[in-house]
């Protein structure tokens, strides 16, 4: 048959194994059953069978315009869907198999066959690109050999082990639960369902890809947002608890989960707000480049005015969790840029950059603890000590830099890299434990005191670390323009 | 604010040969003590030395896979740790199946081998798909741009086979005929560690072979003199590049196997990090690029690894020395880098060629 050896087939073969191959991965280093725990509305759907569809979903919309780009029909472009949808699914179902007795054997004959399978498709290529029988036969060998030693061995370790879950501890009930969609104990339907599913998915995709253009984003922006929030259900609780009452978060959220309805009603004004923008969004951006200038600079003031008064109302909006989170942030954001002046600025790829962080940490811990190891025992506040730690990182900088400006790129990584892991083996020995406390490090370090209270809440640390990120962006944008 | 170099003077200099004072210094001071106060009998140093001797073959394994991707693309292949971690997890089953069945035992040696080779293809497999997912599409980009590809890569690959084998600490089983010790001059050596050594040793003799006497060998000398010119020559430059990292990660899988059979704390996901960079620095130390560089470099940081805490750290009076072990390695990197980046035996390639 033609199709068979086209263009057509190979496309939806290769796309729908890579997605296969995707889902087995993700099943087998547990995301999906990690992602099931979550879920994205309530009693629907969880996030372990969301990305269980959208393999399926997405790679049958990307075989469709593969498809179309080849020239194919509306019909045919279905069938590659589905065809995809399948293939998505097959992987896991053969490993899916293991579990019952009279199908264990499928499991063992594909480890077996593959090594030959995959053997023949190389030697095949080499044929076609025109290689000597010998060269091909020599081809073949090497590779069955090779694959064969691969496959068999662990063909040989599940048949003795006699369990999949002594190797791969993630294919487990739990994962059997989610990719059958509940029906661990009877299999057979368990397995028809998941293949089912995948096909439907898959045909979705391929759908959607042959929609007209502005149904199709509006579509787009309705799903992806429903399955963002929902995704994001205890972020996007957190933050309207702070905002709303508590009957109506009742509504829309049981627990940490979209309910149907709210579900439903956020897919809804998604999909008309994504069809509106759809449709009117570039002539709004098209009247915002006509603003004069003038103007837009007065807009843009307006805009950061606005940016700024939301960065200080930002604990009281999303509440202690998300503060802490937003502390976090703010933490990674000093420390990016300063590592933004070595790397982005100077070109040197600083590895050990920790070093600097650790000697600031332990300088301002064994200044002002008042524990056991504090030198001064509460003498010093946290505002004292502070110039000091910096001078200190910034001295330890100096140090370990002096010795290694020799060198550039990768070596100057490398050296730094070793320093980085040289000072945590010294962190936490036992040579400087009377120090610094090994690997316990320095406990009962007091909080800051502002204005005679103590900045312990996240909320309140939040702006310490604002105020300090904004001094550093300062700085560094002087810094690249002098 | 800061003039650094000033007529005939600089900091640098001086910064440097301060430090090479107090380092020298150091380690004669350290080793002195030790050796005057006579705490270690001269068995002890040769069992110390073996053993050394042999934890480096080790590393002068994983070192060959980063001198060969090193000299072909002038790239430091940092998940190359991760590798040598795949194929030595990996095989940890195969080993106990073996067991289980009885194999492991009645046919020692065909049972290692088919290790080595099951551990060696895995790694093979890895290093592979590494290089055509995250090294290829990034050819000719910056240098530094592929070196911070493989330390996210390397994260990657440690959490995936976290993922699928789990946490936990898994131990090959103990092979009976490399139980024990054999006596050579009143000196006891396990039998392990000679096993190590020599299958370290022949697997390097096969590397050397094939790099010096075969087509593709010299097909990959080629490639790292000039890859423009083997272009022209019509060597497919991919193919090479391809092979070259299979070569190195079934080094570094089948490292992973001898690594199994010789420790017995047994294998994680996280276990091929510091091997890794140890396996690097002795890449360093016997100049990057350079294969018999690798293999001495190995050797050499096996053994100051061993004796080095024991010698100078000991003597210098810090308590606990064995557990600045890795600190002696990598104060070895470092070094190596300030004062001879271009290692024992190398020309410095990076100038040469960059």
């Amino acid at each position: 048959m033609n199709l068979l050896r086209s263009q057509t087939s190979r496309a939806v073969l290769v796309l729908g194994l890579l997605s296969g191959a995707f889902i087995l991965f993700t099943g087998a280093v547990g995301m999906i059953a990690a992602f099931h725990e979550r879920e994205v509305v309530d009693r629907f759907i969880s996030l372990g069978q969301l990305l269980l569809l959208m393999a399926p979903f997405v790679t049958g919309y990307y075989a469709a315009s593969r498809l179309s780009a080849l020239g194919e029909g509306g019909a045919l472009i279905l069938a590659g869907g589905a065809a995809v949808g399948f293939l998505t699914a097959l992987p896991s179902i053969i490993l899916l198999l293991f579990n019952s007795e009279e199908f264990r054997f499928l499991l063992f004959l594909t480890l077996r066959l593959t090594p030959f399978v995959a053997a023949t498709a190389v030697a095949w290529q080499l044929r076609r690109a025109g290689a000597e029988m010998q060269a091909v036969i020599g081809t073949w060998l090497l590779v069955a050999a090779i694959v064969g030693i691969v496959t068999f061995s662990f063909a040989l370790i599940f048949e003795i082990k006699g369990d999949l879950r002594s190797v791969l501890v993630n294919i487990d009930r739990d994962w059997v639960e989610v990719v059958t969609f509940d029906n661990r104990k009877d299999l057979m339907r368990g397995i028809g369902i998941f293949a089912l599913v995948s096909i439907v998915a898959g045909i979705a995709g391929a759908m959607l890809h042959l929609m007209p253009a502005v149904p199709r984003r509006a579509l787009i922006y309705g799903l992806g947002i429903t399955a963002l929030i929902g995704a994001f259900g205890e972020t996007a609780r957190l933050i309207l608890q702070e905002n709303i009452d508590r009957d109506a978060l009742k509504e829309i959220f049981r627990r940490d989960t979209l309910r149907q309805n709210a579900a439903l009603t956020l897919f809804i004004i998604s999909t008309v707000a994504g069809f509106l923008w759809a449709m009117f969004g570039s002539q709004a951006r098209e009247r915002f480049r006509d603003i004069k200038a003038a103007q837009r600079r007065g807009l843009n003031i307006v805009g950061l005015v606005i940016f700024v008064a939301f960065m200080l109302m930002l604990p009281w909006l999303i509440g202690r969790t998300l503060s802490d989170v937003a502390v976090t942030i703010g933490i990674f954001v000093l420390m990016g840029l300063g590592l933004n002046i070595a790397i982005g600025l100077a070109g040197l790829l600083d590895l050990g950059y920790l070093t600097n962080y650790a000697v600031g940490a332990y300088i301002l811990a064994v200044l002002t603890s008042i524990g056991p190891l504090g030198l001064f025992k509460g003498t010093f506040t946290f505002w004292m000590v502070i110039p000091l730690a910096l001078l200190a990182a910034m001295f330890a900088g100096f140090i370990f830099a002096v010795p290694v400006l020799r060198m550039r790129g990768d070596y100057l990584a490398i050296a730094t890299l070793g320093f980085g892991e040289i000072i945590g083996k010294l962190a936490i020995s036992d040579w400087l434990k009377p120090l610094i406390g090994g690997a316990q490090g320095v406990q009962a370090i007091p909080k800051p005191i502002f204005l005679g209270t103590e900045l312990k809440n996240p909320e309140q640390l939040y702006y310490i670390v604002l105020v300090a990120s904004l001094v550093c962006l300062f700085v560094s944008i002087r810094l690249n323009n002098s | 604010m800061f003039k650094w170099k000033t007529d005939g003077f600089s900091w640098v200099d001086f910064t440097i040969d301060v430090l090479r004072v107090l380092i020298v210094l150091g380690v004669v001071v350290g080793a002195w003590n030790t050796l005057s106060s006579g705490r270690i009998t001269f068995a002890q140093w040769v069992n110390l030395f073996a053993a050394g001797l042999s934890q480096g073959s080790i590393y002068a394994l994983i070192a060959l896979g980063y001198t060969l991707v090193y000299g072909i693309l002038l790239m430091i292949n940092f998940a190359h740790g991760e590798v040598f971690m795949a194929g030595a997890f990996s095989t940890v089953f195969l080993a106990e199946a073996f067991n289980r069945t009885g194999f492991l035992n009645d046919q020692p040696l065909l049972a290692i081998l088919l290790m080595i080779m099951f551990a060696g293809l895995v790694s093979m497999t890895v290093a592979i798909l590494l290089e055509r997912v995250a090294y290829r599409p990034l050819r000719g980009s910056p240098r530094l741009v592929p070196l911070i590809t493989a330390i996210g890569a390397s994260f990657f690959l440690q959490y995936t086979f976290r993922g699928l084998y789990g946490s936990g600490f898994k131990a090959y089983p103990q092979v009976q005929i490399l139980q024990g010790a054999i006596s050579i001059g009143g000196i006891n050596i396990p039998i392990v560690q000679i096993f190590v050594f020599c299958s370290a040793l022949i697997l390097m003799l096969i590397l050397y072979w094939l790099v010096e006497r075969t087509r593709i060998g010299k097909a990959m000398r080629a490639v790292s003199e000039n890859k423009e010119v083997a272009r022209l020559m019509g060597i497919d430059i991919d193919w090479v590049i391809m092979f070259t990292f299979g070569v190195g990660g079934f080094l570094a899988g089948s490292a992973g196997v001898i690594n199994g059979m010789f420790r017995p704390q047994g294998v994680n996901f996280f276990m091929g990090f510091i091997p890794g960079i140890k396996a690097f620095t002795a890449a360093v130390l016997g100049g990057i690029g350079n294969i018999p560089g690798a293999m001495l470099g190995g050797l050499f940081l096996g053994v100051i690894e061993a004796i080095g805490p024991n010698l100078v750290l000991a003597g210098l009076g810090i308590p606990g020395a064995n557990q600045l072990k890795d600190v002696i390695a990598f104060t070895m990197l470092v070094l190596v880098l300030i004062f001879r980046p271009q290692g024992i035996l190398g020309e410095r390639l990076s100038e040469k060629k960059a």
